[in-house]
């Protein structure tokens, strides 16, 4: 072995180190395809983002957008049975997508985890939240017992649960839904990973509580230098808590930019389509909820052109024959796949044109 | 601790009601007394000799003090003499005992030990070859009747190959082991083949369910390796309908396998009670059935507490209802 091939053997043994240059996380033309009955679903349909080190990323979509099973085939959750995946996955410097399972499970909950919606289901019923925390600092960093139980206290402490000795020895069933996901926050973050995945991680949860966990996700991110891909339908989650949103449809990435410049200028009909369906809370009272018409596309056979056309107030016969590409906005982190995005002029007239219909009924 | 308390007083109840009725089954019997004294002391008993038998099996006495005074003597050990050899009752169903329960802890420590293993793999590979062959075979294994089994097994292994001697007798495992199990083994084979089928099916069926459940996922992505993840995992919230099949079993198995015990003339529980029906023996055929329900109460009761061992929410519901 040369003295190169050692330091580079050297290198990838210590790659949780974290002192590789780079982005974190490089998703270039990524698919991912499932085989069923009715034929291939094209849930992720050729997407390619970069996120780099302890920044913090919204994916952002209507539910079968594709978001989940994006998150889930970068991390390789999916099962391998009826399931098709291609592209690359570049991660801490090198390529994890098809790694052995052995190799990959050394990832897992090391150097990427997840959190995962439902608090509710996604605990062990029969084990002790203890032992569960626990379970991941045993398995990666070898721990003992006794080390992997005092280190499940001080996480449950960092995630702010009260009485935390006491949930050490208690069941998921004994907490609270809001408990349980800091719970799951605590083992998500148990090992030091370097990316956290949080898929829809308070649509399951209480109102009151959302703000809080969504704010202890984030306080926990910037203490421990996380990476974070937060997967949410909701716009409004996303604005206050992450550095840069994807929107995703129909398993394509439709526009990508950093989240001030996002709200500042969007320019999918799409995107705004989404922010408008959240209620305002300034609107008077019955007033109808904006909707956005028809259905997801169906993913076995994807509209031809612009797979949103559709649905589009704005579509013209060009969206519906040719599939818009992705195009750099002003700022140069700001990509869209839009042939009239918003503000263009035939926006601009059709937006007009649109007005006076309402006006007139 | 306070749901183990209650169970046991449900169980206690229990077992007072089942004692109850059979000790004072004898009154009503079929042709009532004379028919006892006609077994016991023969036909032609002077009235002297009928009294006797009266008075011995508590007949002249009023329902309840005939009622404590069984108690009494099922506890003290004295249980009479059967009608007809005047042998111990006692010593019969002592006898019996043993055989019954070699049989039951063999049939289910093989039928268990081959059908979790063979279920928690079949549901890791749903639809595999693994899973396709197993399934079928067990389907297989619980549509072909004991007594078609058995004699095919003696057929291979005490015929054609002379292995295992039949008919064999039954010897106690301390004193030659290996005679022991020459008796056991097709008996035991017998017994397991649709046991292991029909745990192997409700075992699959529970861990399929439990391995789409969320907690898997985040098991997976912890980072668990796959034995782990089935074994700590998964098998743990899939065991109840095994485990209540399994203690259904065991009152079965230890009075309800005539036939395999005909056919290996094992002389345990379930060919002493058919045997006493048939010769009227009513004190042996009441302790027999005494027996077997207390066996099937304290079963159940066991498995109450290993419900609440597998599923804390269990014991935390049936305490506060």
């Amino acid at each position: 072995m040369s003295p190169q091939q050692a330091a580079s053997a050297r290198d990838l043994v210590q790659a949780s180190s974290r002192q590789i240059e780079g982005p974190l996380l490089e998703v270039t033309d990524l698919h991912t395809h499932f085989r069923t009955d009715r034929g291939l679903v094209r849930a992720v349909d050729g997407v390619s983002f970069s996120l780099q080190r302890g920044r913090s990323l919204g994916i952002v979509g209507e539910s079968g957008s594709g978001k989940t099973v994006l998150s889930r085939s970068i991390m390789g959750l999916l099962p391998k049975r009826n399931t098709e995946r291609s592209g690359s996955v570049y991660f801490e410097g090198r390529e994890i997508i098809d790694l052995p399972m052995a190799e990959r499970r050394r990832i897992w909950g090391r150097e990427m985890s997840m959190i995962f919606q439902d608090p509710m289901t996604s605990l062990n019923p029969v084990m002790r939240i203890g032992k569960q925390i626990g379970e991941g600092l045993r398995l990666h960093l070898g721990m003992s017992k006794e080390d992997a139980r005092a280190t499940a206290l001080h996480l449950l402490r960092d995630v702010r649960i009260p009485e935390p000795e006491k949930r050490l020895d208690q069941y998921a069933f004994e907490l609270s839904g809001g408990m349980r996901q800091r719970v799951m926050i605590a083992l998500a973050m148990a090992c030091g990973p370097t990316l956290l995945f949080a898929d829809e991680p308070t649509t399951a949860l209480d109102v009151t509580v959302q703000a809080q966990i969504l704010d202890l996700i984030n306080v926990q991110r910037r203490e421990r230098n996380m990476s974070l891909i937060l997967v949410t339908h909701d716009l409004g989650v996303v604005a206050g808590h992450t550095d840069e949103i994807m929107v995703m449809y129909g398993g394509r990435m439709v526009e990508k930019a950093p989240t001030r410049v996002l709200f500042a200028n969007m320019k999918m009909p799409y995107t705004e389509a989404l922010l408008n369906s959240i209620p305002k809370i300034e609107d008077p009272s019955h007033t109808r909820l904006n909707v956005i018409p028809g259905r997801p596309p169906d993913l076995v056979n994807p509209p031809k052109g612009c797979r949103f056309a559709p649905r589009c107030s704005f579509a013209q016969d060009r969206c519906i024959t040719e599939e818009p590409p992705l195009m750099t906005a002003e700022h140069p982190e700001h990509v869209y796949a839009c042939w009239y995005p918003v503000g263009s002029p035939s926006h601009r007239a059709r937006s007009a044109e649109l007005a006076a219909n309402a006006g007139a009924r | 601790m306070r749901y183990v308390i209650r169970r046991l007083a449900q169980t206690m109840f229990v077992v007072v009601v089942v004692t109850f009725i059979t000790a004072v089954a004898l009154r009503f019997l079929p042709g009532g007394n004379d028919v006892i004294v006609g077994l016991k002391a023969g036909p032609g008993a002077t009235p002297e000799q009928a009294n006797a038998v009266i008075k011995e099996l508590g007949l002249d006495k009023s329902i309840p003090s005939q009622y404590f005074t069984w108690v009494k003597n099922f506890i003290s050990g004295d249980w009479g003499l059967t009608f007809h050899t005047n042998e111990r009752v006692a010593d019969a169903v002592k006898r019996a005992v043993p055989v019954s329960a070699y049989l039951m802890v063999y049939a289910q420590v093989f039928a268990l030990a081959l059908a979790v293993p063979t279920a928690v793999w079949s549901a890791y590979k749903q639809n595999s070859r693994f899973d396709r062959l197993a399934t079928t075979s067990a389907f297989g294994m619980l549509s072909v009747p004991n007594f078609i089994v058995a004699p095919v097994l003696v057929l291979l292994f005490s015929v054609q190959r002379k292995w295992i001697p039949f008919p064999s007798t039954y010897r106690s495992l301390w004193d030659s082991p290996v005679e022991h199990f020459k008796a056991f083994i097709l008996p035991t084979f017998t017994i397991a083949i649709p046991l292991y089928a029909g745990y192997m099916r409700v075992l699959r069926a529970d861990m399929i369910n439990t391995l789409q459940s969320d907690f898997i996922t985040t098991a997976r992505a912890k980072g668990v390796g796959t034995p782990a993840l089935l074994f700590k995992h998964a098998l743990r919230p899939s065991l109840f309908s095994i485990v209540t099949s399994a203690a259904v079993q065991i009152g079965a198995l230890m009075g309800g396998v005539v036939i395999v015990e005909g056919f290996f003339s094992l002389n345990g529980m379930g060919m002493l009670t058919v045997e006493s029906i048939f010769a009227h023996e009513y004190p042996t055929v009441q302790y027999c059935v005494v027996i077997l329900a207390l066996i099937y109460v304290f079963t159940n009761f066991f498995v109450d507490l290993a419900y609440a061992w597998i599923d804390p929410r269990v014991r935390a519901s049936r305490t506060l209802g």
